[in-house]
Formats: structure tokens, sequence, C-alpha cells
């Protein structure tokens, strides 16, 4: 128990911080320090994945989506799976950074700059995936309504369409949330960077922030609605991504329980990859006076209460087709527990339902190793999740005759591994120029704290 | 009263509390041409010198329901007017369907109404201010608490705004001409 008490009373920030020194830490590894070496590390491994993604998406555009193992009727393959996939994990990131703003929590302060700009680069895989999806990429702007020389608009019944729209506005309302929120910080970039050019650099993005009180009571007002518009906004996001499969009449897909189901496991996967993130990020960048066990024990327990909430889904999806007695639900749910996926299926259950139990355990909530597992396994388990809701509830259609295993090939693997590679490098730029934790907000936490008067 | 060649005078203090009640002190001299910088937000300061009154909320408001309004019409026009088009015996106006459509419409037009009118209310983005050829402001965005009060003021008077900040425990106070 001693182990849960120091979690729970462990102090949000180190007693000894002060207003100089949050902003010298967290500034200085940026400003003032070349880049280290496990950084050019990371960028080379992580660039190479992205050259990986280049080049497969070039394949694609020139050989047509034949490069992959989709056929009817499994029309969706790899790429929808990757999309639900990326746009949990960035619709996590908003729910941390937006929501628990609004609830006030002292914690989120350390944690919401990397939380959004994981969603920035998660969106942005997201966003790629249904435009590799089409089979025609080149002709994707179809999607828009404007006015054309063909007269016609985007059939705006379709959930594929309010999809389209989601993604679109959310990806653009997260850029804005996150630059917003940067703007005092970049300020300080500026105020503390030491060469000419870095001051030019940052002074232009921070596009002249004074910190003045009427400034600051703008940005405030500002940043607290945006946080109201942007909570109900990613809800509603990875709801409507729910709703492009309970749109279809397909058995596996055609439930009512879609979207909320979505969101819990959005948010589970989107507080996996927050930890799995600020751990290492944590101890490379010297920041345990700022994230503490505490913040740990917070995050663990938050995903805990997700993955239970994922996990009742996951019964109710079992128990329904049974309840209802439709044989084709039921085919499909016993084939998904016994048949050719029951692999995929069962590690989903593994590994977010039954190793996140291990986090009922104190010792395991402040351990970083047995987290940092945990987490990927989560990442990964959410990955099957959707691996098997797109593949094994369309590869057994209604007509025996057309049924079709689904195999992923190589240029499957290269966009899923590929985004990864995008997302890496993406967050390692953000890691590398823009502070990692909210400055302005570690000053107000240790203003609170007294630390003026040390 | 103001003096000739002085603009305005600056004090930086240590603490939020010192910069406290140096605004307290001069708004209850009666002194109106006063601005705080300093490097997080501090609500109180920001009632006494800009009050309470806050246009902000209501024009967001504003932008998302243009947002909401623009959505449906868009949609209606497309499924309606312009292309009308039966969908398997659906109504044309299915306004239902375009529901989730108008609402990331609305969500969108809010924020980004929200960031421009962020933009206009803090008269960013401007890369240039006096105040920055104040000696040490870079500290305003770290550890500095400073307070502006301008010569133009009516009851500007220098000697009782230095004494002001001394009693309050300025760190440095620097006269700009």
């Amino acid at each position: 128990m001693s182990v849960s008490s120091t979690a729970d009373t462990a102090p949000i920030i180190a007693p000894s911080e002060t207003l100089a020194s949050v902003t010298d830490r967290v500034c200085d590894v940026v400003v003032r320090q070349s880049a280290p070496l496990w950084w050019w590390a990371a960028v080379g491994v992580s660039g190479a994945f992205l050259v990986l993604l280049v080049v497969a998406a070039t394949v694609l555009f020139v050989e047509g989506v034949g490069i992959w193992g989709v056929n009817i009727p499994v029309g969706w393959g790899l790429a929808l799976a990757n999309y639900v996939w990326w746009i949990g994990i960035a619709s996590g990131g908003t729910i941390i950074s937006a929501l628990f703003y609004l609830a006030g929590s002292e914690w989120r302060r350390a944690t919401n700059r990397i939380a959004e700009s994981m969603t920035l680069w998660g969106a942005a895989c997201a966003g790629l995936m249904p435009i590799f999806h089409l089979g025609r990429q080149g002709l994707f702007y179809w999607l828009f309504p404007y006015p054309n020389v063909m007269g016609l608009w985007p059939q705006f019944r379709s959930p594929l369409l309010w999809d389209f729209f989601a993604l679109i506005c959310y990806i653009f309302a997260s850029i804005l949330f996150w630059y917003l929120g940067l703007i005092p910080d970049l300020a300080s970039m500026r105020d503390r960077a030491p060469a000419r050019l870095w001051r030019a650099f940052y002074g232009v993005l921070a596009v002249g922030w004074r910190g003045s009180s009427s400034q600051w009571k703008s940005y405030r007002t500002v940043y607290g609605i945006l946080a109201c518009l942007l909570a109900p906004m990613v809800i509603s996001v990875h709801s409507i991504v729910g709703l492009d499969f309970s749109g279809g009449l397909v058995p596996g897909w055609h439930s009512l329980q879609f979207s909320p189901f979505f969101v819990f496991g959005a948010v589970f996967s989107g507080f996996a990859t927050v930890l799995l993130l600020l751990i290492p990020v944590r101890r490379l960048y010297r920041l345990e006076a700022y994230v503490t066990p505490r913040h740990f024990n917070i995050l663990a327990k938050l995903m805990l209460a997700c993955g239970l909430m994922l996990a009742y889904a996951y019964v109710n999806e079992l128990f329904v087709p049974f309840y209802s007695g439709n044989v084709f639900d039921i085919h499909m749910v016993t084939n998904r527990l016994y048949g050719i996926y029951a692999p995929e299926y069962w590690a989903t259950i593994l590994f977010n339902v039954a190793v996140p139990q291990l986090l009922w355990i104190p010792a395991i909530r402040t351990n970083e190793i047995a987290l940092m597992l945990i987490s990927l396994g989560v990442i990964v388990g959410m990955w099957f999740e959707r691996y098997i809701i797109v593949i094994s509830s369309l590869y057994q259609d209604f007509m025996p005759s057309a049924w079709y295993v689904y195999s992923a090939t190589f240029w499957d693997w290269a966009i899923l591994f590929g985004s990864v590679g995008l997302f890496f490098t993406g967050f390692l730029v953000v890691l590398r120029f823009v502070p990692i934790l909210s400055l302005s907000e570690m000053r107000e936490t240790v203003h609170e704290q007294g630390g003026e008067h040390r | 009263m103001s003096e000739r060649g002085l603009t305005a005078v600056v004090a930086e203090f240590a603490t939020a509390e010192d910069l406290t009640r140096a605004v307290q002190r001069l708004r209850g001299a009666g002194l109106r041409r006063l601005e705080a910088y300093t490097p997080f937000p501090l609500p109180e300061i920001e009632d006494l010198l800009i009050g309470r009154q806050n246009l902000l909320p209501v024009l967001i408001f504003l932008c998302g329901v243009a947002g909401l309004v623009w959505g449906f019409v868009m949609q209606y026009w497309g499924a309606v007017l312009s292309y009308p088009i039966n969908v398997g015996g659906r109504p044309l106006d299915s306004w239902p369907a375009f529901v989730p459509t108008v609402f990331e419409f609305g969500v969108v037009f809010a924020v980004t109404g929200g960031f421009l009118l962020f933009l206009a209310f803090t008269r960013l983005p401007r890369l240039h201010h006096p105040m920055w050829a104040v000696p040490g402001f870079e500290r305003a965005s770290r550890d500095g608490f400073f307070l502006c009060i301008e010569a133009a003021d009516e009851r500007f008077d220098r000697e009782r705004i230095h004494a002001v900040g001394r009693d309050c425990g300025a760190r440095r106070i620097t006269e700009m001409g």
C-alpha cells in the first residue's frame, strides 16, 4: 500500500521548482542545446519508415489498390482498419487536452502538449488512409461540396460523407487549438532563444504575444470556448466513424452500440499512446520534476477505466447476436470466436481486456517499464480490434460462394508501418521545435504552489 | 500632467501579489491607462484593469450559428434544390441525415471564428511594440510581472508612481522616453 499512497500524494510538480526553472528547463532543451544523439537516431529510424510510406503510396497511386489483399467481399482492408485506429489515437489526445481542461485537472498541464501533438499527427495519418483507399485517389476532391461542371453534389445522407466533413473539420480545429495554446509558449521561446535567427523564427510564430492582461483575458476566453467545442466535437467525430460501420447492413457492423463503443476504444488507445510517449520523453528530456508518479498513476487509472468500458462493449457485442437470435449475426460472432481470424480476436481480448487488469495493482501503475509494455499492448490490441471489426465481418457475407479469406500483402503492411513512421517523424519534429509542456500553465501550477517566493 | 519627453513608467515586480497590490493602489488613485504583463494569466488583475464585460463569447456563438445555418443551407441546396435525386423513395429534405454535418460546420465555424477573433481582440499579429524597449522585458514570458503606466493618463503623477512601486517591492522602475 505504501506505493499507492506515495503515488496518490506525490506532488504534481517538484516543490523546489520556480517560474524561471520551469521555463528554462523546458525551453533550453530546444533553444540552447543541440539535438541529442537519440533524437537523430529516432529520426533516422522513423524517417526510414516515412520513406517506406512514400514508396508504398507511390506504388499504390501508379498500380492501384490491386497491390493490396482486398477483393470482394472484403472491399475494406487494412487501410480502413488503420484509419479507425489512427483517428482513435488522435481522439484520445483531444479528450485529454479538452475534456480535462474543462474538468480543471492539474495533471493535464504536463501532458496536454504531448497529447495534442499526438492528436495532430494521428489525425494526419488517419486522414491519409481513406484517400489511399479510394480507387482513384486523384479524384478525392469530389468529396468537397463545390459547384462543379457536372452539376452534382456529394451524397449528404451518407455516413461516409459525414465522416469526411467530421474528419476535415476535426483536423482543422485541432490545428487551431494546438496553435492557440502554443502562442504564449512560443513567446517564451522567442525571449529565451540566444540566436537571432531563432528569435526571429519564434517571434514570427508567436505573432507578437506580449502577455498583457487584455491579451490573457482574450486568450483564456477563447481557449476555454475552444475546449468546450472540441470536447463534444471529438465525441462526434469518433461516433460518426462508428456510424460508417453501423450504416452498413453487414452482420458485425450493423449495430447500435458502435458509436459509444468506438469512443471508448478511442479514449483507451489515446491514454495508452500518451503514456507510451510521455514516459520516454520525461526521461530523455529530464522532466522528472514536472511529470511525477502521480501523473502515471492517474493516467493508468483512466486507462483501466476505459478498458473496462470497452470490455463491457465487447460483452455486449457477443450477447446481442444470441439475444436477437439472428442466424447471420450468430454465425458471424461464433466465426469470430473460433474461425480463421480467431487468433486476432483473442489477441484483442488479451491485450485490451486481460493484460490491462494488471493496472489494479498500485505498484504496476507507477512502474514505467510495465506501463509502457501494457500501453504498447493496448495500442496493438486496438489495432487488432479494428482489424477484426473490418475484416472478419466482411469475409463471409450472405453468399457462401463469394466467401474469401483476406490476407494483407507487403504493400498493406508498408502503408501501416509507413504511417507509424510518419507519426513518429512528426512527433519528433514537434519535440525538437516547441516546448513539450505547456509553459504558461506549468507556471500557473508553480504560482498556485507559492513558487515565486522561493 | 504628463511630463516632457516621458511616455510611460514601467515597474517590474517579482511576484503576482506585489503586482496585484500595485495595480489596486494605482487604480484606487484613479489611474486608467494601466497595463500589466504577466507570464501566466491572472484573472484578478484582468478584473481590475479591464472589467468583467466580455464580448468574445457572444461573437463566437454567432460564428457557430452562422456555421450551423451555412451547413444546413449547403446541404439543402445540394440535395433538394440543385440536384434533387430520389434515393429509395426517401424525402428530399431528409433533414435528420443532415444533422451530423450541420453540427461539424457549426463547430468548425465557431473554432475558426474564435481564433480570428482572438487575433482581432489581442491586436495580433504585431511584431513590434514599444514595450520591448523596456530593459528586461523578456522576463515577462518567464518570471517577471510588469506594470506599465502611460504618461498620457490624466492622473499621471511620476513621484507618486515611483512611491507606489517602491512600496509594493518593485524590482526595477524604468522611465520610457
